[in-house]
């Protein structure tokens, strides 16, 4: 049997809030008269394009980790749920976004970045700046740590002179 | 990555860091807790400097206060979840409900994943287990784990410790290195002697008040040319010794190196490419040679030189030279603050270089993707645009430097001109110095701009030696294969093979293999079945030892598998992979390689019962056909067979199969299996099976799922089950029939 390729629109899925969680009611048609209903408490979002698009194609799976469908696009869904599932978003890709850029130091195999962010200042490790530091299409600048960490520069035309002198040597 | 830390006059211990959030809260009832740094808030996450505490009867979350309290009670399992942004921990009550516990950010991966454990093992009523190292073991640099036994962190190496690395390295070649310094020393002393004799020349004969003697004149005219000629003499014999150290020191270091290399545990080994470790090979082990055979003793001579030189000159007439000298600091200035520009502007072109080489690369080995596509002429594109980017850097680094260089050798050279005005007015005004005088201080003069020059390249140098000794030193101080007891006895073996509670995994994050028990009893045949990735080939792996497992024992007959000795281990376990590798050789090469002092007889004997020895013999060249890069004259089905001959030759106790998953023809596929059917009489076989003919045969046949033991038993037992395996066989008969259909 193929996976199914499920399309999850507002005709059959409904999202609510279980706790910190999304949770889906998914009703599917069996027949022209007959639909089953299913509830599943938890329900995990992952984005299909995570750079490009972030609120299109987004595939959700249950505890299993086996996918139910995929939203086409959040927007489709009444605002209530649609916030739900941006949240649930945010926080699975959450990266610190950072407005300044106190002290960037090269060292011998890596290079050591200072900045304040907005959720206050931290400290970071990339070992091959030029392997971890990414530019998206719209401008923006995501940075990878050792740990797997990221960090996004939202515009780095928006940065101070100081942090963008000091970043422009490795875009 | 850690908080830029706020003054605090010594870190506190998590248990620490608990009571200060909770007076009431005693240490002694703390069995045990971690760090969390990150607080889930609405709109995301927040900074946090929190603990978890697991207590007796509950488990607790500080941060400025109690956050949450679970009650043990309540739960039934902890486990951790990571996320591109951050790592948290999940704890799941009995009613179905997932509560989040705590987050942090990637650092603490491997904390959490101790957390969780300890949290399950609290729950379950077994034992925790202690955080491996109180100490952190993890690099306070780069944030890896440092690898078991190395003191410091061997990829974020301080300058220190990199030059006591390098000491080490290049501690056996001392005699040579120190024997190239004096060469270097001598040649440029005698250098320093020249500039003497043209004054005397000059002030003392050329322009003297009286006419000198021939013979003197002739002797100084001697001197000066015996002089030369002892230097250039030096200067071909110090090439030759050079040249000759040389090439004994490469020799040395490409063997050790190599023989390092062999010596690594396989992790260490596919975690590098093997263009990394070609590299390291042949051209860092270059760099290396050339830095002691030559660039060290290079830059002594030329620190030399330009000390030396500079004093002379000082001593001389400090004002001249101070008027010489005053644009050099400028120049270096210049170029110290162009240094960091420069790198990048190299490190771009050499970006750009590197894409279009893989840009090539990729079209070349994927050649008969692109002709089955047809899209050659976009690739063509691909490669175009790629090397007109790169020539783009480089034209814009080459105007670069060609506006750059001239003016700072100008500016270089400038004191020059000045020495011209100040020194050509003193000798007019007739009470300056002699001509003799000028023409040695001009040459003294010109002798500190070689060394400065080169001072100028120095710093690029070094980065290269530097880095070329850091990745030797990378390798060198990887983890060695597991090492072995010396005291190891040889035992014959059997094949019954015993897994206890096996745990695997790769890294912290996820556990591929858990709570693996198994009994294997000599002379059984296994048949493994499961998904794509869940386990199988690392079990195989963990039985033939290439990696160690993290938990839990494996024994074969009876004795830990750490305790065999490699020799016996290789020997009795035999495997036939998915990938068939047959490396540049003959075909006898290569079904001999198990065995290499085999008899012709016993080689074609294992061909034959391989059913390899028919398409053999049939070949023009016979076993001596040559079999190319990956054995590419041959068909996938004759590979196998020569794979399977050369199991047999080494005729193991335990036998590993993975069956090829790649159609063969029905007629090869009957010779193949009855190739196998031979090779697994009389041994332990353990077979990731894919076909239903090999299942139905196997004594036994295991399911792994989710990275455990699901389903154990025969086949017919197994269909009766229902389970993993019914819906697997079924599936299988379905795609038969349909084929058939």
């Amino acid at each position: 049997m193929a996976d199914k390729n499920l399309i999850l629109t507002p005709h059959n899925a409904v999202f609510s809030r279980n706790g910190d969680f999304p949770s889906l009611l998914l009703r599917e048609k069996i027949s022209a008269h007959l639909s089953l209903e299913k509830h599943y408490p938890r329900v995990y979002l992952r984005r299909a394009f995570p750079a490009e698009e972030p609120t299109k194609y987004i595939s959700v799976a249950g505890k299993d980790e086996k996918e139910i469908g995929m939203i086409p696009d959040i927007a489709m869904f009444p605002e209530f749920q649609r916030n739900i599932l941006k949240n649930e978003l945010n926080h699975r890709y959450f990266m610190p976004k950072i407005n300044r850029i106190d002290k960037i130091q090269d060292r011998f195999g890596h290079t050591i970045f200072q900045v304040k962010t907005d959720i206050g200042p931290l400290q970071f490790t990339i070992r091959d700046v030029y392997r971890n530091l990414l530019r998206l299409s719209d401008g923006r600048i995501i940075l990878t740590d050792a740990d797997g960490n990221r960090y996004e520069i939202t515009d780095p035309k928006k940065l101070d002179q100081k942090s963008y002198k000091l970043i422009e040597l490795y875009i | 990555m850690f908080e830029v830390k706020k003054k605090k006059k010594k870190a506190l211990t998590p248990e620490e860091l608990a009571q200060t959030y909770d007076e009431k809260l005693n240490i002694n009832d703390i069995l045990y807790c971690f760090q969390y740094n990150r607080m889930y808030i609405e709109t995301g996450y927040e900074s946090a400097n929190g603990v978890v505490c697991l207590l007796s009867d509950r488990i607790m979350a500080y941060d400025e206060g109690i956050q949450c309290e679970y009650p043990l009670v309540l739960l039934k399992t902890a486990r951790v979840e990571s996320s591109p942004g951050t790592v948290q921990i999940y704890l799941t009550t009995h009613s179905g409900d997932d509560h989040l516990l705590c987050s942090a950010d990637r650092s603490h991966t491997e904390s959490l994943a101790l957390g969780a454990e300890n949290i399950r093992a609290l729950i379950a009523g077994t034992p925790l287990k202690e955080a491996k190292n109180k100490k952190v073991s993890i690099c306070p640099k780069c944030h890896r784990p440092i690898p078991p036994g190395a003191q410091t962190c061997p990829r974020c190496r301080s300058k220190r410790n990199l030059f006591r690395g390098i000491f080490s390295i290049i501690k056996p070649y001392r005699f040579t290195l120190i024997s190239s310094i004096l060469f270097f020393i001598a040649t440029s002393l005698l250098q320093l002697v020249s500039p003497m004799l043209s004054r005397i020349l000059v002030d003392d004969y050329i322009r003297a008040d009286t006419i000198p003697r021939v013979t003197a004149f002739a002797t100084v005219v001697l001197i000066i040319f015996g002089v030369s000629l002892f230097s250039k003499l030096l200067s071909v014999i110090r090439g030759l010794i050079t040249i000759q150290m040389g090439e004994g020191v490469i020799v040395r270091l490409r063997k050790q190196i190599f023989d390092k290399i062999n010596r690594l545990s396989l992790r260490c080994i596919q975690r590098r490419t093997t263009g990394e470790l070609m590299q390291r090979i042949n051209s860092d082990t270059q760099v290396i040679r050339d830095f002691i055979t030559s660039e060290m003793a290079t830059v002594i001579e030329q620190v030399l030189v330009l000390i030396s030189v500079t004093i002379i000159v000082f001593l001389y007439d400090w004002r001249l030279a101070l008027l010489v000298l005053v644009p050099v600091p400028l120049v270096m200035f210049l170029y110290m603050t162009f240094h960091k520009y420069i790198r990048r502007m190299y490190h771009r072109q050499w970006k750009m270089n590197a894409r279009a080489n893989t840009v090539l690369h990729d079209i070349f080995s994927g050649i008969r993707e692109v002709k089955a596509y047809g899209t050659e002429q976009r690739e063509t594109a691909r490669y175009d645009k790629a090397i007109t980017d790169e020539r783009k850097i480089q034209i814009r680094n080459e105007v670069f430097f060609g506006k750059i260089q001239p003016i700072l050798s100008f500016l270089m050279g400038a004191g020059q001109y000045l020495l011209l005005y100040y020194a050509g007015k003193s000798i007019l005004s007739g009470n300056g110095m002699s001509y003799g005088e000028l023409t040695q201080f001009t040459s003294y003069i010109t002798m500190v701009y070689g060394p400065l020059r080169y001072m100028t390249t120095l710093p690029r140098r070094l980065v290269r030696t530097g880095t070329a000794f850091s990745n030797i030193l990378d390798l060198i101080e990887d983890e060695d294969e597991m090492l072995e007891d010396p005291d190891i006895t040889s035992h014959s073996i059997n094949g019954h093979i015993v897994m206890k509670d096996l745990g695997f995994s790769y890294n912290s994050e996820r556990e591929i293999l858990h709570n693996i028990n198994l009994d294997i009893r000599p002379g059984e045949m296994i048949g493994l079945v499961g998904r794509s990735g869940v386990g199988k080939t690392t079990l195989v792996n963990l039985i033939m030892r290439m990696y160690e497992a993290n938990k839990g024992s494996l024994t074969i007959d009876g004795i830990d598998i750490k305790n065999i000795s490699k020799e016996d281990l290789r020997t009795n376990v035999g495997a036939v992979l998915q990938e068939t590798y047959l490396f540049s050789g003959s075909i006898y090469d290569n079904i001999a390689y198990a065995k290499p002092h085999a008899t012709k007889e016993e080689v074609i004997q294992a061909a034959q019962t391989a059913g390899a020895h028919d398409f053999i013999v049939k070949m023009p060249d016979g076993y001596n056909s040559y079999v190319g890069e990956r054995g590419s004259t041959l068909s996938g089905g004759e590979r196998q067979r020569i794979a399977i001959a050369r199991a047999l030759l080494r005729d193991p106790k335990i036998l590993i199969l993975d069956e090829a998953t790649s159609a063969l023809d029905t007629e090869t596929e009957a010779k193949v299996q009855n190739a196998l059917a031979e090779l697994i009489k009389g041994r332990t076989v353990i077979a990731i099976a894919h076909r239903l003919s090999t299942l139905r045969n196997a004594n036994r046949i295991i399911v792994l799922d989710r990275g455990t033991v699901a389903e154990e038993g025969s086949h017919e037992d197994l269909m009766k089950k229902g389970g993993i395996y019914y819906g697997l066989v079924m599936a299988q008969r379905q795609m038969n029939s349909r084929k058939d259909s």
